[in-house]
């Protein structure tokens, strides 16, 4: 950070947008911190999976956080993991009685064992277990949030491409592609996906903070 | 073709034609500089007056222990004392001697008492007597040697290395002054066992035993394997299988007899002058404190040299400034124009580096360590063990610098370590 | 005193001769007669699928270089090694732009990401062998019958009535309809590279003598394969047999002597060698016996790429355990 420009923000203010910029952009949860992989991987292959898997893991992080924000303290040590896995887990399993009856039942099959996987996901165990415990309520709250719009950016863009590539549709409607990877479902096409914008991730970083003059290696 | 053997690695001989001209006396330089360090390595201050004139073989300075001596390598005037930055001393005081012709020194045997060993090692200490191989002073080499319990000197005629030929050229000239000096160094170490080491093709192995037949018994001789670096198989004789091997220069053994019989301390060294730029390249006789552009001009330069080297291709010192003085432990000097050194990329993994090191160990896991400056763990690759014979630089087909990076390691263990904490908390 | 008239280098000041570009000459050598020995059986259409995967990696390692703005490293050959093999195991009907895609994958995904010429991690023929494998796997293992001794046509498709080679035949169990005389010699359907295997051990021979691929990978690798293929035969002709049509069949002679050697990828140490060997030897008959594809070879070379520096450390400490724990206590 330029250190002519930004002057010290006041104490929330400054987290908060601290928080935004990094969890979704510099350290992007997922290209940069990698919590949250596996999903991508196997279930990230259609686009409407990955915009599904994104609200669930919003459904679950939020309240999660504010719960470990405001409560987590107070509780001892050894009963904070069970209690936050065991309340994403029934919020899991009422979204995922939505999604079955409600929405679409070949959604939920073809998410098969991801969508109970994203209680215990590592984001869920890191941001709200580990991170949102020692925060203030917004900043927790800001957080959840913007740790799964990362998410969803990084899984959106990777199973957008991947069924361009593997079926030749997008949202389910049909594209004139003749160039067919059928194989880009598989999960090494997902790791290169997601190696390769990593790697852009770093590079973009690397030019905004040559760009501000100097970074504070 | 060079060949990768399991020991060492064969490297074609460029020491003709050197090897086949006799040793002779360089004329004296019109200055010397000699550094004042004694035979056993402690500095001396000068007893000599400015502007004196010093005879030669006579003690110019004392450290004031009872062995601690420097000896005049020439008659002259002594003109002063300066530090000279030299690549294998450091910066060490100089005396600077002004030359003067002398007539040729007449030396009077002094009778051969038989000496004991104490004597004799006291001796080498007083005399200066350095040996050549690895700078260490001789007398130290043998009291060391009294120690072990079955030990076999041999002294080194091998020339490993590409370009030396002094070694040979000395036991040819002065085979059996060199072997009676051994004789006398295995006095001193204690040990009935000793050998003169030799690589040589049959013809001339021939010729060295049919002149030196009175001299030398013939079972002296043992034939090193011809690779580099050297390594001699007593395996054939059976009483000496489980030795310890202390390797002698043989110019070390000839001064050592000198200075027995002859009472005379070890002034001058026998260097082989050889490269692309010299015409006449020759093994020369030259006095201690000589600067390597004397010897390069008695040698002639047919080309102005781009890189001179003190010791032998292989892990020889490129020197910058042709002032250098000749110290004990010189023995071949290089002035070269065309140094290949293939253009470096990255390594690409042949393992010839760990195939060809004799002392068993991975230069390019150590390299590729110091690279990514992964130094934890870095002594379970024993770099200690390396003995910088450059051998894996050598076979490099990348053109790295391997030898210097294991080096590094070797030396620096404890500093790196040192930099970053203790090595295990990484 | 202090100037200076020398240049300053550092010992050596002696060379050998070889450089990186000597190794990979020496493969290209190697590789020459395969590529005309497939020309005999089936025309000019190999050995321009051939030029093909080499072209393309050419290029695709000069562009490379320009994205990381490095210095040239197509002169030391390794690229033009990693298209010619890529080249040298597509089938001879495949269509011209299956080599391409698959040398540009391997230089520009698997090469160049990793650190270029002498960093990769995993071999890049083999992964992109892997990745056109994967992505298009209807143009593999499809190989056209080479007694016809009509050459094949220079179009992008072909269309030439396809036999079953021995590897799937392997696959699907059963006596094996090739004598050994005839695998030998070549004269069945395979992989352009692959099939000579008198030709393919004379250059084995030859680049053991030069030195370039080393005798500790190649053959605990074909040990391994021969004994699994003893223990467990796929065919109904004994296990002389099977070991005879398992090392014949597919790819695994061929990867045995040019992929696995590949200097980059494998352990340096002898004894890491030995290990590298035995465990690609394991995983490639496991690939064939469990795997989806009638020839696994380059999945599993990837896989043994792993645990390639794991091997060759594990293997040094193994020999200098006692100087290591000496070292430890003092």
């Amino acid at each position: 950070m330029d250190k002519t420009k930004d002057r010290p923000l006041s104490g929330t203010v400054g987290e908060v947008k601290t928080t935004f910029i990094d969890t979704l952009f510099t350290k992007n949860i997922v290209l940069v911190q990698a919590i949250g992989i596996s999903p991508i991987l196997a279930a990230g292959v259609t686009l409407k999976n990955g915009v599904v898997l994104t609200l669930c893991t919003a459904a679950v992080l939020i309240p999660a956080s504010l719960f470990m924000s405001l409560l987590g303290e107070r509780l001892p040590a050894w009963v904070r993991a069970p209690i936050y896995t065991v309340g994403a887990a029934a919020i899991m399993l009422a979204a995922a009685v939505f999604i079955d009856r409600i929405i679409s039942h070949e959604l939920y099959a073809a998410l098969y064992v991801f969508l109970p996987l994203t209680a215990v996901n590592t984001l869920v165990s890191y941001r709200a277990g580990g991170f949102s415990m020692s925060q203030k309520p917004v900043v927790a709250l800001t957080d959840a949030v913007v740790s799964s719009l990362g998410f969803g950016l990084v899984i959106c863009i990777v199973s957008g491409l991947r069924e361009i590539a593997a079926y030749g549709t997008l949202w389910e409607k049909p594209l004139n592609f003749s160039v067919v990877l059928s194989e880009a479902a598989l999960p090494y096409a997902a790791f290169l996906l997601l190696g390769f914008m990593a790697a852009f991730l770093q590079w973009l970083n690397s030019v905004i903070d040559k760009r501000r003059g100097g970074s504070e290696i | 073709m060079s060949k990768l053997t399991k020991t060492g690695i064969k490297i074609p001989s460029l020491k003709q034609p050197a090897d086949q001209r006799p040793v002779v006396d360089i004329p004296l330089p019109s200055r010397l500089f000699v550094p004042l360090i004694a035979g056993d390595g402690g500095a001396c201050q000068l007893i000599a007056n400015e502007n004196e004139t010093v005879q030669k073989c006579a003690v110019i300075a004392t450290s004031g222990t009872a062995n601690g001596f420097v000896y005049s390598p020439a008659s002259g005037v002594l003109e002063g004392r300066q530090t000279v930055f030299h690549p294998l001393l450091g910066n060490v005081p100089c005396a600077i001697i002004k030359c003067a012709k002398t007539k040729a020194d007449t030396r009077k045997k002094v009778p051969l008492a038989s000496l004991s060993s104490e004597e004799i090692i006291n001796l080498a200490f007083k005399k200066g007597i350095i040996d050549e191989l690895d700078g260490q002073p001789l007398a130290k080499k043998l009291s060391a040697c009294r120690k072990s319990k079955n030990p076999v000197l041999i002294a080194d005629g091998s020339d490993s290395e590409p370009y030396s030929s002094s070694s040979w050229a000395v036991i040819n000239q002065w085979g059996g002054l060199v072997y009676k000096g051994l004789k006398l160094a295995a006095i001193a170490a204690g040990t009935k066992n000793y050998k003169i080491g030799v690589t040589l093709d049959k013809n001339r192995f021939a010729g060295l035993l049919e002149k030196y037949r009175q001299a030398i018994n013939p079972s002296v001789f043992i034939k090193a394997d011809g690779k580099y670096p050297a390594s001699y198989d007593l395996g054939n004789l059976k009483h000496l299988k489980k030795a310890d091997i202390c390797r002698l220069g043989v110019q070390a053994c000839l001064a050592l007899y000198e200075a027995v019989a002859f009472n005379r301390p070890q002034i001058d060294c026998v260097v082989t002058v050889t490269g692309d730029c010299v015409s006449n390249p020759r093994n020369v006789r030259a006095p201690f404190g000589t600067p390597v552009e004397h010897l390069l001009n008695f040698c002639g330069l047919s080309d102005p040299p781009e890189y001179v080297i003190i010791g032998d291709a292989m892990t020889g010192l490129a020197i910058q400034s042709p002032d250098i003085p000749i110290v004990p432990g010189i023995t071949c000097l290089i002035a070269m124009k065309n140094r290949v050194q293939p253009p470096a990329h990255p390594c690409i993994g042949c393992g010839r580096c760990a195939a060809a090191c004799h002392a068993k160990l991975l230069p390019y896991e150590i390299m590729r360590r110091l690279d990514n400056m992964q130094y934890e763990r870095l002594d379970y690759l024993l770099p200690e063990e390396c003995d910088g014979c450059g051998v894996c630089s050598y076979v490099c087909p990348s053109g790295l610098d391997v030898a210097d990076k294991v080096l590094e390691a070797r030396d620096s263990l404890g500093n790196i370590f040192m930099k970053w904490g203790v090595g295990d908390e990484l | 005193m202090s100037y200076k008239k020398y240049k300053f280098a550092r010992a050596p000041h002696l060379r050998h001769s070889d450089k990186p570009s000597t190794m990979c000459a020496d493969v290209l050598v190697a590789l020459t007669p395969l590529c005309i020995f497939s020309a005999v059986y089936y025309g000019l259409r190999p050995v321009l699928l051939v030029l093909t995967g080499l072209g393309s990696a050419v290029l695709c390692e000069t562009i490379g270089c320009l994205i990381m703005r490095r210095k040239p490293t197509v002169p030391d050959g390794s690229a033009a090694v990693t298209g010619a093999i890529i080249g040298l195991l597509v089938s001879p009907i495949s269509p011209y732009w299956v080599p391409a895609a698959g040398a540009a994958f391997a230089i520009l995904v698997v090469k160049m990401p990793m650190g270029g010429s002498g960093r990769n991690v995993f071999n890049p023929a083999a992964a992109g062998l892997s990745a056109v494998t994967l992505c298009f796997p209807g143009f593999f293992f499809r190989y056209p019958d080479p007694g016809t001794g009509l050459p094949l046509p220079l179009s992008n498709t072909v269309n030439v009535a396809v036999v079953p080679s021995p590897a799937s035949q392997l696959a699907s169990g059963g006596q094996t309809l090739y004598s050994p005389i005839t695998l030998l010699l070549g004269g069945f359907p395979g992989p352009i590279g692959a099939t000579a295997i008198i030709i393919l051990i004379a250059c084995a021979l030859y680049l053991l003598i030069r030195r370039t691929i080393s005798p500790h990978i190649t053959l605990p690798y074909l040990a391994v394969c021969a004994a699994l293929a003893c223990l467990f035969p796929r065919v109904t002709s004994g296990a002389a047999g099977s070991v005879m049509v398992e090392l014949c069949s597919g790819y695994l002679l061929f990867c045995g002597i040019f992929i696995l050697n590949d200097p980059v990828t494998a352990p340096r140490h002898w004894l890491g060698r030995i290990g590298y060997g035995v465990l690609a030897g394991v995983l490639v008959m496991l690939t064939r016996y469990f795997g989806r594809f009638e020839e696994g070879a380059c999945f599993a070379v990837l896989l043994a790429n792993a645990f390639a520096t794991t091997l060759d450390r594990l293997g040094w400490y193994a020999l200098n355990l006692r100087s290591i724990r000496r070292r430890r206590q003092s």
